[in-house]
């Protein structure tokens, strides 16, 4: 079998985090996706190894894809970084499910990158939630998780026909009951082929340690994914008693 | 026929049209690409309306390809030349030229293409949601406004890369191109493209640049390209910036499947 050598990250390209860059998301009345912000990098980045000696004059590029469309969008650069508020997006197609990739040239050489930022949403506060829910036009469809490859971020996208109040329902119990659980259970199963290293999936893992529960390890054979689910699902559907919150509200 | 004046389908008309695209595909299914014959739907008065006195049309007038037709139609139309707007005129247009978009050779048994091919997709969505089996606007297929759409707003070269076929072949580099807008949006992803693939004497696609490539054996089929180009695209821009790079240096930075195919080794 033929063998060679294979270095990652050839190029030494810094790897950037979320949390490094103030890039949220704004919603309109609908809860609907409207707008994006950037205010810059937070202070922690001046810590990242080898980030400081990118040149001053490097420029900050961040690209939006839906995979059908992308907008690409100058933010300066390291020494004059150029704050956008509530910048409007140009993009043809859905922006549910949009993915975020920020980085930072000389020359034509990407020296920094984050190639997925988690944005933060205003609306929801600065809470960076483990399930994002979205309003599209699903037609028929009431919601449905998607997408559910695992390449990006699974989104709980809801009906936005407003006669149905779905979003409305969502914040019911009786739509928490009926929706969220089962929800949950879909991306627990998205999680388990996602890739360890994407931003959305380390978001989960410190939700399971937060939670006292076993990160997923489907290369152990040992590991049975099945069982993990089931296990996941009982016991936080014990710690968010949705069924029994629904029936004390009738 | 010949020159007559630029009308519109009526709602009557475009409902007419459709069903003699459903008909005449539900046949050709049936008896392996035998078509209904076309109905003179575009100069039935009921069924339409003139929509400018002083614009002419000649319907019997012959189009080398799509590229033609839509100067032609930019030459004629004047102030009416705008795609995505007036879904009634151009299926009405459409039909005036209808047989030269017919296949000559059936595809899955018919020759007569989908209806979004004449009728624009968004006006199906709009009118006859229950007739869409696929989530994703198909506007681009329209055999008559989006080659307009594009000598508007593209670069002639490309155009002539995406219109320059067979009149009644649509091709897989619009197919392609619509698939996903980052290429629309980028005139140097553009350029990239047409540095590996266009033939630079009929300004086609070369032929096999958009075959499948063979998960196995040692088939080159695919190797380098189209239907690999935006996966090594993505690739490249992981490490590079390509809207700031010339097209050279893109190509030598896209490794080695395709500075090693024979996309790259054509040029020289």
């Amino acid at each position: 079998m033929a063998q060679g050598n294979y270095r990652t990250n050839p190029r030494s390209i810094i790897e950037l985090e979320s949390k490094h860059i103030l890039l949220s998301i704004n919603r309109d009345d609908t809860s609907s996706i409207s707008s994006f912000s950037f205010k810059g990098f937070s202070p922690e980045i001046s810590s990242v190894y080898k980030f400081n000696a990118i040149n001053k004059d490097a420029s900050i590029i961040l690209e939006i894809d839906n995979k059908r469309d992308i907008q690409r969008v100058d933010l300066g650069t390291l020494k004059k970084t150029l704050i956008r508020e509530k910048h409007h997006f140009d993009i043809e197609g859905s922006l549910s499910g949009l993915s975020y990739r920020l980085f930072i040239i000389q020359g034509y050489e990407v020296k920094a990158s984050c190639e997925k930022i988690l944005p933060i949403d205003i609306q929801r506060g600065d809470e960076r939630s483990l399930i994002n829910v979205e309003a599209e036009d699903l037609g028929e469809i009431a919601w449905r998780i998607e997408p559910f490859d695992g390449k990006s971020e699974p989104i709980l996208k809801v009906n936005s026909n407003q006669d149905l109040e779905m979003k409305q329902l969502l914040e019911t119990d009786y739509g928490r009951v009926l929706i969220f659980q089962n929800a949950f259970e879909q991306m627990l199963r998205i999680l388990i082929k996602a890739d360890e290293e994407s931003e959305w999936v380390k978001n989960w893992h410190v939700f399971f340690d937060n939670e006292g529960i076993e990160t997923p390890d489907i290369e152990d054979d040992r590991f049975d994914i099945e069982e993990w689910i089931d296990e996941t699902v009982i016991t936080m559907s014990k710690k968010w008693k949705l069924l029994t919150k629904y029936k004390n509200s009738k | 026929m010949a020159i007559i004046q630029l009308r519109r389908f009526n709602d009557e008309g475009m409902a007419a049209f459709k069903d003699y695209l459903e008909a005449t595909r539900e046949n050709e299914r049936n008896t392996n690409g035998i078509r209904v014959s076309f109905p003179p739907l575009p100069y039935d008065n009921k069924l339409t309306e003139i929509l400018d006195n002083n614009i002419q049309l000649d319907d019997s007038k012959k189009f080398q390809d799509r590229y033609e037709m839509a100067h032609y139609l930019k030459r004629q139309l004047g102030s009416h030349f705008k795609t995505n707007d007036n879904f009634e005129m151009w299926a009405w247009i459409a039909a005036i030229f209808f047989e030269q978009f017919i296949r000559t050779i059936p595809v899955k048994k018919m020759v007569t293409s989908r209806f979004e091919h004449f009728i624009p997709f968004d006006y199906i969505e709009r009118n006859y949601p229950d007739l869409l089996s696929i989530p994703r606007n198909l506007n681009y297929r329209h055999c008559v406004m989006t080659p307009s759409y594009l000598i508007e707003n593209y670069e002639d070269v490309w155009c002539k890369y995406l219109l320059k076929d067979r009149m009644n072949n649509m091709g897989d580099p619009i197919e392609h191109t619509f698939s996903n807008k980052a290429i629309l949006k980028s005139k140097k992803l553009r350029k990239v493209i047409l540095e590996l693939y266009q033939d630079k004497t009929t300004f086609l696609a070369k032929p096999g640049c958009y075959s499948s490539s063979k998960e196995s054996g040692k088939s080159n089929a695919g190797k380098g390209g189209v239907r690999r180009f935006n996966l090594i695209r993505d690739r490249t821009k992981k490490s590079y910036d390509i809207e700031v790079m010339d097209v050279k240096t893109i190509i030598s930075k896209m490794g080695k499947e395709i500075n090693t195919s024979k996309w790259v080794k054509q040029q020289t």
